[in-house]
């Protein structure tokens, strides 16, 4: 697709509706918007990127990527000291994150924060991980219930036919496990748990019966879909799918919004601000700074949706400064910029597998096991010393010249050794809720960058509770390991290289709630102070459960611009 | 890549980035550093330049390339399949050293690569590449357990030995041949199948999916 970008000026006076950031809400809310006849503009802070021609790791080998695809070490420590500590980066993929030296951002030296992302149209929908796991009450019951952050204005109920309606468009496959704490999706046949997964998922719930293994509920097709191509397990889906096969911004949500003819693209559009009219009591439209020019142009619409990413979207409310909002748009509360949440990861167990040595697999699965939250479900499994849960991920693999090629040997029966397939092994890993927290917060500094934006300090710890779940955490998966007739069973919590914001489901910081004092935004996503500015990326979230969040922020993405659109159309904003 | 590269251009062409700018972009882009030629090439629009020039090593001298290879030859050597030498694994360790080592690192393999040498002489009385097989993997087996029991141990930096088997076996097995020739090696798959019949003598994959 073709962006507008460089100094090219808006195309119309005001826009009906302004969607900040192209990335997967960003996406959806284009979508959504367009289709329903808005004329909308996307404003991309990055650069653009053309679907399938710039995916320029795609299917390389390793003999055609730097240094084997170990990529410029001494580059990577001075440009992306931050980024590089993701999983996903690597010479294959590094155009799909920030340079870290061009865009920083500070926190205290004994609160780490991970802040990873990446700055180009489509923005981390082609990087992200593609697990999907709805809600349940449980989830949205659960400040309520225990008094910790404020009690969500929505229920499963008001959410259910969004994620339907997601769901379907996106295309989930999955297996339909019956479980209230993920409840099903309409999904596309699962991919295959191997003979080894399927052994432990038997043994596992024999010795555990409210622990289920099921196979990844993943936004990768395993069959067409919205003239998508299913599949065709090359691995690494974040460098990039010119099959469209895994959902993202440019395989799926922006074309469809293009083909409407109401969007247009603008990259290389930071925005700097919303505007506020005071007469109106309604923003106005966005102030936005050229990255390459530095020009500053004042954009207007009729709606705004900020889908700029958690951290973007809070970071410009609180920059949008005026004298009924001198702490930020929308700010009457205090609480933008507070009660800031990652999931707690790093953390599980493994062990080798036997009995499967005339075994092995075939395709690389861009996809592993999951087990769903079994703890504090209800009375029964309520745990002593924490509140809240965390679910599973997953997977065995038998290992390959990487592990065996480390083992004592020399000459052709050391080669032969590692022309076979290595030993069977199996890991649990846990991804873990983490309770919102006033003081976990982000503030901008005095400090400007090349663009004049002032630089934002993250202050995030984890808490108490986490601290207690992650030793529940260790015991868990190794007894679900040894259940599983694993020996050697090791397990690992690597809290300090894994410090928040490394998971990279960042939430929170202007979040939704029943109550204009305690929070920025309504049921609908839409801001209490500011009735034609919505939030529905990550900022919006009150808590975090457990779960992998993006098909959550576009479920709400989706309903928000839903009665966005018939708020206008009664001329209510 | 290509678009990206007409996209720079265009960019430069518009004077939005400066042509020194439009350099070094171009140079990450293409991974390394460029001849004035081949930028022109670039510009010109005659599409991606480079290949067919020889390999020039950096680091490694004439004798430690051959040091490097003989080592590499005992560690994996030609079976049915080629060996370490065969794929030119001293390429390969002369770029780690070069490029991506810290100095230190590299130091501390140049001079590791020096005492496995001097210590061979003083035991056996001529230089390793010049000795039969045997005597060099009587010389070698030794230090490979001990770097393996280091490695285990987590005791850092790691001897010598370790790093240099390390290198050998990547620079194998992610070379073109040692992935697709001694393991398998494939990138498009119609399916993922989690219960394959493994047959004796079956290969390993080489790609794992990351």
């Amino acid at each position: 697709m073709e962006a507008n970008a460089f100094n090219i000026p808006p195309s119309r006076p005001e826009y009906d509706a302004i969607v900040v950031g192209s990335g997967i809400t960003g996406g959806f809310a284009a979508k959504e918007l367009c289709e329903k006849g808005l004329k909308t503009l996307v404003l991309e802070r990055g650069g653009n990127v053309v679907h399938g021609a710039d995916y320029v790791g795609e299917h390389k080998p390793a003999w055609d990527l730097p240094f084997r695809g170990r990529g410029e070490r001494a580059r990577y420590k001075d440009e992306y000291a931050v980024q590089s500590t993701c999983y996903a980066f690597g010479p294959a993929t590094e155009q799909f994150f920030v340079n870290d030296k061009k865009y920083p951002y500070r926190h205290d030296a004994d609160k780490k924060f991970a802040w990873i992302r990446g700055y180009h149209l489509g923005g981390r929908s082609l990087t992200w991980g593609r697990q999907c796991y709805r809600w349940s009450d449980l989830d949205f019951e659960a400040n309520a219930r225990d008094g910790f952050g404020v009690d969500w204005p929505i229920r499963y109920k008001d959410i259910e036919p969004w994620y339907d309606y997601v769901e379907s468009y996106v295309g989930i496959s999955g297996q339909a496990e019956g479980l209230a704490q993920i409840p099903d999706a309409q999904f596309l046949p699962p991919m295959e748990l191997n003979v080894v997964e399927q052994s432990m998922r038997e043994r596992i719930l024999s010795a555990f019966p409210e622990r289920l293994m099921t196979i990844g509920r993943v936004a990768v097709l395993t069959r067409e879909h919205n003239g998508r191509a299913p599949c065709h397990y090359c691995g690494p889906c974040h460098r990039g799918c010119s099959t469209g096969s895994y959902f993202s911004s440019l395989s799926a949500t922006l074309p469809a919004a293009l083909a409407t003819g109401n969007l247009e693209i603008r990259t290389d559009s930071i925005v700097h601000s919303v505007m506020y009219d005071a007469d109106s009591g309604k923003a106005r439209g966005v102030k936005v700074i050229d990255a390459i020019t530095r020009q500053e142009v004042e954009i207007r619409a009729r709606v705004v949706f900020l889908c700029a990413s958690t951290l973007g979207s809070t970071y410009i409310l609180l920059n949008s400064k005026s004298t009924q909002f001198p702490d930020g748009l929308g700010n009457s509360s205090g609480s933008l910029g507070h009660y800031l949440m990652d999931h707690h990861y790093g953390i599980g167990s493994s062990g080798t597998m036997h009995g499967f040595d005339d075994k092995y697999t075939s395709g690389n699965r861009p996809n592993g096991t999951y087990i769903a939250r079994y703890r504090n479900l209800d009375q029964r499994t309520k745990m002593p010393d924490f509140i809240r849960g965390y679910g599973i991920q997953g997977g065995a693999e038998r290992t390959g010249w990487a592990d065996v090629g480390l083992e004592p040997g020399l000459g052709a029966d050391f080669k032969s050794r590692i022309r076979a397939p290595g030993p069977w092994k199996a890991g649990l890993g846990c991804w873990g809720e983490t309770l919102p927290d006033y003081d976990n917060h982000i503030e901008l500094t005095d400090e400007v960058d090349e663009w004049g934006l002032p630089v934002m300090k993250i202050n995030c710890t984890f808490g108490d509770n986490e601290l207690e779940m992650r030793k529940d955490m260790v015991v868990s998966t190794a007894e679900m390991l040894e259940a599983s007739g694993a020996t050697d069973v090791e397990s690992n919590d690597d809290l300090e290289n894994t410090p928040p914001g490394l998971c990279i489901h960042e939430m929170g910081t202007a979040r939704m709630g029943r109550d204009p004092k305690t929070s920025v935004l309504n049921g609908w996503n839409q801001c209490h102070d500011v009735p034609n500015v919505f939030v529905t990326d990550g900022a919006c979230m009150a808590s975090s459960a457990c779960q992998n969040p993006s098909i959550t922020y576009m479920a709400l993405t989706a309903r928000a611009a839903d009665y966005a659109v018939d708020e206008m159309k009664r001329g209510n904003i | 890549m290509l678009s990206s590269v007409i996209l720079l251009v265009n960019r430069m062409l518009m004077n939005q980035i400066d042509r020194r700018e439009a350099l070094k972009r171009l140079s990450l882009i293409v991974g390394g550093t460029l001849s004035a030629s081949t930028v022109s090439a670039f510009l010109s629009g005659c599409g991606s330049g480079g290949g067919g020039d020889g390999f020039v090593f950096e680091t490694l001298t004439p004798d430690q390339q051959e040091l490097v290879t003989a080592i590499a030859d005992v560690i994996i050597p030609a079976t049915d399949t080629p060996g370490a030498r065969d794929v030119g694994v001293d390429q390969f360790i002369d770029q780690m050293l070069s490029g991506w080592m810290k100095p230190p690192e590299k130091e501390r393999f140049l001079d590791g690569l020096s005492t496995f040498e001097s210590s061979f002489q003083t035991d056996n009385g001529k230089a390793f590449v010049h000795a039969s097989s045997s005597d060099q993997l009587a010389y070698m087996e030794p230090r490979d357990v001990a770097a393996v029991t280091a490695r285990r141990e987590g005791r850092r930096p790691l001897p010598f030995f370790g790093v240099m088997k390390e290198l050998v076996v990547t620079g194998y097995y992610t070379s073109e041949i040692g992935a697709s020739q001694e393991l398998r090696h494939q990138m498009i798959f119609a399916k993922y199948d989690g219960n394959v019949e493994l047959q004796p003598g079956g290969r390993a994959w080489s790609n794992d999916g990351s």
